[in-house]
């Protein structure tokens, strides 16, 4: 018997446990724990091939787990079905509309499956996102079909809302127009999308978590990772080699004659200077600027292939050694 | 309720052209399906590009019926990870009814009221066959709907399931050369007239493609479905050779007891072996069986046979149960030619010494439920329970009628019939004159002594010819004013087995040549 219970803050809206993904020998995804608050904007980021999408696919139980478990909306990913999907929104760069129906027709098919169909909000999505009614999902272009979906898929008001790489091969007015879209049903929502667009998300995601090689780096909040990242740069009084054992919170530590940069992903304000000073007593100057999202997940990126393995993420998700 | 008709809409919707398409021929062949039976005399050439016509518009409908059914199924894919009706509130119970109303709606009710259609004009009240025509379509659905929708859940378009399909056909077609192959081989008709077989086999095929049509639409378990549908292909081959029938021949037979009144023996005023049939590896030799305690209103039909050979010096050879088709009924009151089928190498070990053989013989029983005698039919004439029957012959130059056949229209179900004839002779005399040679009695046999049995028909009205000749190299006459034709319905009372002891047997005892194959 499965139990239905409303999403609270102590009750998170997706939870994952211990979730990975196997493709026969090839591992998708490894030991994934994962909790998005309810009223989140979560997106998860990372490259190509990370296991984003299988992820997203593992959650709506499009795939079955080989180990671990997750649960959507209070129900077990592997029994969601039917029913359960009044409550989820789900759209994709990937999926196979019904390209023989005019836009209108979609409409009108979906609308009996969904008891809570607002036909004034479809109203004006359509209006909102310029929709031809009569016009076959097959004749549309690319970003038109996206509206079509999102449309159909945030007309019955979902409380949840997944999007697998919604943005991917669109341009920036229909991006624009779609994320408009998605902020207007965000009050009433919980939204979880994937993207490796960084530069897209970071305008509007109140959580994140990063991705890569089917580990989960780290998961957090937006404000908490932009306050703990930070590029630094040291002038030194004459030129020096970098010192050994730096510590492992330095991502990319490297010097150019009397400058020494590295990105800190402790950044504690007063407390890191004094450990900067520490280790490098003949500064002139110390300065931390701030780092957008794209810096942020370049810094690690490149951290975590220059050590062949994980970067040191102090307070997110740390991947075994 | 709501969605099962919203998707039905939908797909109605969507599939306007393939369901009119499927409808246009399934109207053709209410038109067209009657020349089929139609008389032949006339326009010959005409009558054959109409039955040519008819039979293509068969093949026609199934394969509109698999256009039909994989557009539907397809319309919401099972197999694939980017459908995006997979994170709708679709619920699988209903989606599944909402596919089955479709073909409940487009294939089976058009087909439906066609076969009622047809036997309307073929004379025949559909209403008395509605009970057949719903066992036609539970066959039609064994073997063709559900196994193409199975395949069609597992299948992501057309295309494949087209593919899977087209391999489907190729066993077929491999299965029926093995089986030609092994008639070369085995027992005759080992394979054939399986009720039991037959009946496993429609009801695997149900249940198997069912429970894989449900997996994946409950479940999405490809390969689940896959491997029962494999499951289901092997079990139906292993059925076709192996002949359950056969094989459960002591179990539906039982031994009669000393007081049952029908008794066999070996007829001593008979050669012990009249004829041999020979193929590549197998030689059959005919056996004659005294039968007696045959009640009036009664008669014994001879299902299968099996024996051992046993020589003096101890060694012997024991046989598997051999299929004998309808033999005896009416021509059986008092004795009978069974064929016995044993390999070549078994043969010349045995041949020319005494053997001691063990037949065992499981027979019907049955009981005459109904005799319909016709003198000359050469006008078609009404015969209860079998249909509309004729002899289509022509007069030779001489002005003799030679029998060509006797030619009988009948709907989709018989009882066991018997057909027999008498009146054919080797050369007509004019009326009155006492004809050159005596009348022999020739027979030939209708329907199946099971309740359910019955081959899958598309077109519920066989045209069916029954030829007599009181041999295989010349055909009797049928002379005006002799010819009586008899139809004798026989009712299955009990099924029995009884063993005869044959002291003294030679194998190569006749003289008669082999008739090669």
């Amino acid at each position: 018997m499965r139990t239905m219970s409303p999403m609270s803050p102590m009750n998170p809206t997706i939870q994952m446990q211990g979730l990975a993904k196997s493709f026969g020998r090839t591992e998708v995804l490894r030991d994934i724990d994962l909790a998005v608050p309810e009223g989140a904007i979560y997106a998860l980021v990372g490259a190509n091939g990370a296991g984003k999408t299988t992820m997203i696919k593992l959650l709506m139980n499009i795939f079955l787990p080989t180990a671990g478990r997750a649960q959507v909306l209070g129900v077990d990913s592997r029994k969601l079905a039917g029913r359960d999907f009044n409550r989820i929104g789900y759209v994709s760069e990937n999926q196979d509309l019904p390209d023989a129906m005019t836009v209108g027709g979609l409409l009108d098919y979906m609308r009996p499956f969904y008891p809570r169909w607002d036909r004034a909000l479809e109203r004006q999505l359509v209006r909102q996102f310029d929709l031809p009614l009569d016009r076959k999902l097959k004749h549309l272009s690319r970003g038109m079909r996206m509206k079509a979906a999102f449309a159909s898929s945030l007309a019955y008001r979902p409380p949840l809302i997944v999007l697998d790489e919604p943005f991917t091969g669109l341009d920036p007015l229909v991006r624009d127009e779609l994320i408009e879209g998605l902020l207007e049903r965000a009050p009433e929502t919980t939204i979880f999308l994937s993207s490796h667009d960084l530069a897209e998300i970071e305008s509007f995601a109140s959580h994140v978590g990063y991705l890569e090689d089917g580990r989960m780096l780290f998961s957090e909040e937006m404000a908490v990772l932009s306050d703990r990242f930070r590029e630094v740069t040291i002038t030194l009084a004459a030129p020096a080699p970098l010192p050994p054992n730096l510590p492992p919170a330095w991502l990319q530590p490297e010097t150019v004659d009397c400058v020494v940069r590295f990105v800190h992903s402790e950044y504690r304000g007063d407390a890191t200077a004094r450990e900067i000073a520490a280790i490098f007593p003949t500064a002139r100057d110390i300065s931390t600027e701030p780092m957008s999202l794209r810096s942020i997940f370049l810094a690690i990126a490149k951290s975590s292939r220059s050590h062949n393995r994980a970067p040191h993420i102090p307070t997110g998700r740390r991947p075994e050694a | 309720m709501n969605q099962i008709l919203n998707i039905f809409r939908k797909d109605t919707r969507r599939f306007w052209p393939e369901i009119v398409l499927s409808l246009a021929i399934t109207a053709a062949l209410v038109w067209i399906g009657p020349y089929q039976w139609m008389d032949e005399s006339g326009a010959h050439h005409e009558l054959e590009v109409l039955r040519s016509l008819a039979g293509l518009l068969e093949f026609l409908m199934v394969i509109g019926w698999v256009l039909l059914v994989s557009r539907v199924v397809h319309a919401e894919p099972l197999v694939g990870d980017r459908q995006f009706w997979l994170t709708r509130p679709y619920e699988w119970k209903k989606l599944l009814a909402a596919k089955m109303l479709f073909v409940a709606a487009y294939l089976y009710l058009p087909f439906l009221l066609m076969q009622c259609i047809l036997l309307a004009r073929a004379g025949f009240a559909p209403v008395h066959w509605i009970p057949a025509l719903l066992f036609n379509l539970l066959l039609v659905s064994a073997v063709i709907v559900l196994p193409l929708t199975a395949t069609a859940a597992i299948s992501s378009n057309f295309g494949r399931m087209a593919l899977i399909v087209v391999g489907a056909l190729l066993c077929l077609w491999l299965l029926a050369v093995a089986s030609q192959l092994m008639s070369f081989n085995s027992a005759p008709n080992n394979n054939f007239d399986t009720p039991i077989g037959n009946l496993l086999s429609y009801g695997l095929a149900l249940a198997i493609c069912g429970a894989a049509i449900v997996v994946q639409y409950s479940a999405r378990r490809v390969r689940v479905a896959v491997l029962l549908l494999i499951g289901l292909s092997v079990c139906v081959i292993l059925i076709f050779f192996f002949a359950p029938d056969r094989m459960l021949t002591d179990r539906t037979h039982p031994q009669a007891s000393g007081a049952f009144p029908i008794q066999l023996s070996a007829d001593a005023s008979q050669p012990m072996s009249k004829e041999r049939w020979s193929s590549t590896s197998q030689i059959g030799t005919m056996v004659s069986v005294r039968v007696s305690g045959v009640a009036d209103g009664y008669a014994v039909l001879f299902d299968d046979a099996k024996f051992s050979l046993r020589a003096a010096d101890g060694s012997h050879w024991t046989s598997a149960w051999q299929h004998l088709g309808h033999v005896g009924g009416n021509g059986a009151k008092d004795h009978v030619w069974i064929t016995i089928v044993m390999p070549k190498a078994v043969y010349d070990k045995f041949s020319g010494i005494p053997l001691q053989v063990h037949l065992t013989v499981a027979f019907t029983q049955a009981r005459i439920a109904r005799v319909t005698r016709i003198s000359d039919p050469y006008d078609e004439s009404p015969i209860p329970d079998v249909g509309y029957c004729k002899v289509i012959g022509f007069r030779s130059q001489q002005g003799q009628s030679m029998p060509y056949h006797l030619s009988c229209r009948s709907p989709v179900q018989l009882p066991l019939t018997e057909i027999t004839s008498t009146g054919t002779y080797r050369q007509c005399v004019p009326t009155g004159s006492r004809p050159l040679e005596s009348s022999k009695v020739t027979s030939d046999w209708a329907g199946s002594s099971d309740a359910f049995s019955g081959d899958l028909s598309l077109v519920p009205v066989n045209s069916r010819n029954y030829g007599f000749a009181d041999d295989r190299t010349q055909p009797a006459l049928m002379c005006p004013g002799a010819l009586k034709v008899t139809f004798t319905e026989f009712k299955p009372v009990r099924r029995m087995r009884e063993s005869i002891d044959v002291p003294e047997f030679r194998l190569s005892e006749a003289q008669w040549p082999l008739v090669g194959k």
